[in-house]
């Protein structure tokens, strides 16, 4: 026998961590050849890969279920030779409706960069459920430039907006800025920058007012970012404008990003009966403690 | 006569020397308490040493090293029991393996480490009968660890549900 590390302990932790992931899996899988298949399967991730392979190609041709072979396709993306990553993207590629997304993804977690460029074509003639796969493949190997592809060649807004909600789960805030200068559906790229963290970007769609509908959508995004960067903007959008529809998607933002001492503070430094009705309103929609100070203050006859 | 007296007590030493070398049939395992330490064949060819540490007459800690594994921290004074067959080396981990303890796990490590055909048969046996899942996950992981041939027709049987 051969042990190809040489330190205990690394082998140990490994036992210990597939033993104990593979127990709480294999729990609910009540056939015990089931579980020794799966168990057999683990055990073989390290393993020498050239005497893995044949084993594993040999459960995907073979009849075991669904489950088996899905376990046998990740072993598959962890063996690190060319004839697996080939393999994988038979599975792919295959057609078979519970598999070949799941040899996506596996794809994604092997993140071979010639197997991950070979998926584009997938995309592209795939139908709905395998597009998905490949963008959360792009997503697991972090591959934003392939997702951003997707995007800036999008044949349709469903599309477009699915490829741009990942790069914001990628955090890909250099993609998004350059999808928005050259698309036409701004919307999905305001929450997209919100959910990548870019507060740069939020904040200049926040601050142009050429287009009241945008700008809002993108004050009430900051809210999302949160954070004394984004409370600042908040109270300095608030205080600058004239719209009401601007200043209610300011209050809105410090709803979302629970900025209440903000509202307070603009409570405070208000002189208008109705706005500070609003404000109050506000606080208490955010079930804020500070409602009890304003209270108090009320109550003192200081306000 | 005085060289061949000189012969005699050589060759009565040097026997005398590889029986303690070779303990062989009469390998029965540790028993006193502390630790004590014996050497196998490695698979691969070279030693291995196994440490067990006995507490009123039963092992409670198990340790290996040998060409393939090591354990830098692990320093004791045990009782050297010297050289033992592969097959009592086994049989005697073996019995540890089940019911699970802190054993096991040592145990099953310490025989896939041994030379020769017996550790994957062990380990076959193990994953065919054991009645803890998780000493059977354990015992293919370190048949995983094999390059032997015989351990890769376990798995393939085991794949192929004729196990």
């Amino acid at each position: 026998m051969h042990i190809r590390t040489k330190t205990v302990f690394t082998l140990l932790t490994l036992v210990a961590m597939s033993s104990s992931l593979a127990q709480s899996e294999l729990t609910e899988i009540t056939d015990e050849s089931e579980v020794l298949k799966i168990a057999a399967l683990e055990a073989l991730i390290s393993a020498p890969p050239e005497r893995a392979l044949p084993l594993v190609a040999r459960v995907l041709d073979g009849n075991s279920s669904d489950e088996v072979k899905s376990r046998a396709l990740f072993v598959l993306s962890q063996i690190d030779l060319p004839e697996a990553q080939a393999r994988l993207l038979e599975v792919a590629k295959s057609g078979d409706a519970e598999l070949s997304g799941e040899a996506v993804r596996m794809i994604g977690i092997g993140g071979n960069p010639e197997t991950l460029t070979a998926l584009a074509e997938l995309y592209s003639a795939g139908g709905e459920e395998l597009r998905d796969a490949v963008l959360e493949a792009y997503m697991i190997a972090g591959d934003k430039e392939a997702v951003y592809q997707i995007a800036a060649n999008a044949n349709d807004a469903e599309e477009f907006e699915a490829a741009v909600e990942m790069l914001g789960v990628m955090g890909a805030r250099t993609e998004l800025r350059a999808l928005s200068e050259s698309s036409s559906f701004p919307g999905v790229l305001i929450e997209a920058f919100a959910i990548s963290g870019d507060f740069e970007s939020l904040r200049e769609l926040a601050l142009d007012s050429s287009d009241v509908q945008r700008q809002a959508r993108a004050i009430e995004a900051l809210g999302i970012i949160g954070g004394d960067s984004v409370n600042a903007t908040l109270i300095e959008i608030y205080r600058g404008t004239d719209s009401d529809d601007i200043r209610e998607a300011a209050l809105d933002g410090m709803l979302i990003s629970g900025y209440d001492e903000g509202v307070l503070e603009l409570y405070r430094s208000s002189d208008d009966v109705g706005e500070k009705r609003e404000l109050l309103e506000m606080l208490s929609v955010m079930g804020s403690d500070l409602l009890l100070d304003v209270i108090d203050a009320a109550l003192a006859g200081d306000q | 006569m005085k060289t061949s007296l000189r012969l005699i007590v050589i060759a009565v030493l040097f026997a005398a020397c590889i029986a303690s070398e070779s303990l062989g049939a009469n390998f029965g395992g540790p028993v006193n308490d502390g630790w004590h330490t014996w050497r196998v064949v490695e698979a691969g060819g070279g030693e291995l040493q196994i440490y067990a540490s006995i507490k009123s007459g039963k092992p409670v800690q198990l340790r290996v090293r040998g060409d393939s594994i090591c354990q830098d921290d692990f320093d004791v004074e045990a009782t050297d029991l010297g050289l033992v067959e592969v097959d009592e080396s086994i049989d005697w981990l073996q019995r540890y393996i089940e019911p699970r303890s802190e054993l096991s796990s040592d145990a099953l490590m310490a025989i896939s480490l041994h030379s020769g055909d017996r550790p994957v048969a062990v380990l076959a046996t193990v994953i065919k009968s054991a009645n803890d899942r998780r000493i059977r996950q354990e015992a293919l992981f370190w048949l995983g660890q094999s390059d032997s041939a015989a351990a890769f027709d376990v798995f393939d049987r085991l794949l192929s549900g004729t196990m």
